[in-house]
């Protein structure tokens, strides 16, 4: 670190001064504790290494001690206070790094625009009447203004890579059980995941090693600690075999977005298209399943609170009740079938390349989009491609990839679990020349 | 296929305590009949019908 972690931390709460009220990112900034821990880590040392001293934001959905973890609702704003830090949280801070503030999101992280009723629309720095992307808005919007160089966000079906993509910055989703959910306010249990977002894949590195490993407070954290990620950036692409996926991930999108794909995969030289079946059901079965789960986590509330949800998404909260188990019990059947069918195309291939999001940020307010001569709703559509890999726990990172328009356009690179390292050695190369921007 | 979301809706919407508030209602019923066409998207695909092996439990 160079300088003091107060000085780091006074730029960094100046920056959010200035710049919040343009974008929206921010639910709560909090310069008192911020500043008296970076005051802390100056009088007392701490941690040395890439974290030390560094300030970040955490998405509003992760339990910070002494204040009510909201998620994007007005229903939990007077919740009970957190009894403790979220684990990403709490090995971020034992890492050096300074919380600054919690970050705004799609209400209870059920949705892909940002657009909350309840605390408005966080605006894409780039161009304020355009959407961040969700739901992970806030900690999207904040790091690609470079208010703090990374943000904890959250993804079940893309909810860090789509803000990463539409904000022009890196969002890494890992592998299902690398980075414990401990004090993270559920959407859908069975494939909610903890991310990051961050300017630099350093950054983003450096943030997944602090907060990977066991821990017994998820159920679903991984019983063994995986390798650090650090080392990869810049361990090259020699003998990894890498392909474009085909078929659904090669339609249903502008064409933009497949030359940003078409030209990752030249300079990783792809020398494959693979074509993963029934991908175009991933999709639905995904969201089936994330609706039956997220109303199940919220009935009471749906069923007795209803008219505090907001606008834009209380219809879709009431009918989620009424999904029938059978349906979801089918989805779940095809989850698993869908699993042993991308396995078996990860055995011939290390790296996926495909688009994060069908199209660049939409205006806010905008409902629907034309792809294909087809009208589509935009917050359905904007999870096309990211959905299905969550759906199955694989690592994926969404990569800025400068386009022809004035946005960056993500592309991501997915692996086969456990195999994170391999996609910031292929995203390393990317950068390296030239083909991402950071 | 022909499902009725309207009807399913009222049919289940007291079933499941839930008071409609008449200015949602709409919003409910279009929502629900987007859950149907996602059904109709997954419905069909091969070994539909196999079984969910439940966890095995050792001492």
């Amino acid at each position: 670190m160079t300088g003091t972690a107060e000085s780091a931390v006074r730029e960094a709460l100046d920056r959010i001064g200035r710049e919040n009220p343009r974008i929206n990112a921010f639910a709560d900034v909090l310069s008192e504790e911020a500043t008296a821990d970076a005051r802390s880590l100056d009088r007392e040392g701490g941690p040395a290494g890439p974290l030390a001293g560094r300030p970040f934001a955490a998405k509003d959905l992760y339990d910070v001690a002494g204040r009510p973890t909201r998620a994007g609702s007005s229903i939990r704003a007077d919740a009970p206070p957190a009894a403790e830090d979220a684990t990403a949280v709490a090995r971020l801070k034992d890492a050096g790094a300074i919380l600054v503030g919690l970050t705004h999101m799609d209400e209870f992280a059920y949705g892909f625009t940002g657009e909350n009723a309840h605390y408005g629309a966080v605006r894409n720095p780039r161009d304020p009447d355009r959407i961040a992307g969700g739901s992970s808005s806030g900690s999207g919007a904040a790091v690609a203004s470079g208010l703090v160089p990374f943000a904890l966000g959250s993804d079940t079906n893309g909810s860090v890579r789509v803000p990463a993509a539409l904000c022009g910055i890196h969002g890494f989703k890992p592998t299902y059980g690398r980075v414990s959910r401990a004090g993270v306010a559920p959407l859908a249990w069975s494939f909610d995941h903890a991310g990051v977002l961050a300017a630099t894949l350093e950054d983003t590195a450096a943030a997944l090693d602090a907060i990977q490993g066991p821990d017994a407070r998820d159920p679903a954290a991984s019983e063994e600690t995986p390798d650090p990620l650090l080392p990869s950036i810049g361990a090259g692409v020699d003998g990894l075999r890498i392909g474009v996926a085909g078929g659904h991930f090669a339609t249903g999108g502008f064409t933009e977005v497949f030359a940003a794909v078409r030209r990752a995969a030249e300079c990783l030289d792809a020398d494959r298209e693979v074509e993963i079946p029934d991908s175009e059901r991933a999709g639905p079965a995904a969201l089936l399943i994330t609706s039956a789960e997220a109303a199940t986590l919220h009935f009471d509330e749906i069923r007795t609170r209803d008219a505090e949800f907001d606008r834009f998404t209380r219809a879709r909260w009431v009918a989620a009740t009424m999904i029938p188990h059978a349906w979801v019990a089918r989805a779940q059947q095809f989850r698993r079938r869908y699993r042993e069918i991308v396995r078996a195309a990860f055995e011939e291939t290390d790296i996926l390349i495909a688009p994060t999001t069908p199209f660049p940020p939409t205006k806010i307010g905008q409902s629907q989009i034309e792809i294909d001569g087809e009208t589509l709703p935009v917050r359905g559509t904007l999870g096309r491609f990211t959905a299905p890999f969550s759906f199955i726990g694989c690592p994926a990172l969404s990569v800025p990839v400068p386009g022809e328009g004035p946005f960056p356009l993500g592309v991501q690179l997915v692996a086969a679990p456990g195999r994170d390292g391999y996609l910031l050695r292929a995203a390393s190369k990317l950068r390296d020349e030239g083909v991402v921007r950071e | 296929m022909d499902r009725d979301a309207e009807a399913f809706v009222d049919r289940a919407a007291p079933v499941l305590g839930l008071e409609l508030d008449p200015a949602l209602r709409s919003g409910v019923v279009a929502n629900f009949a987007h859950f149907i066409s996602l059904f109709e998207r997954i419905e069909g695909f091969e070994e539909a019908d196999s079984p969910d092996p439940p966890a095995v439990y050792r001492p």
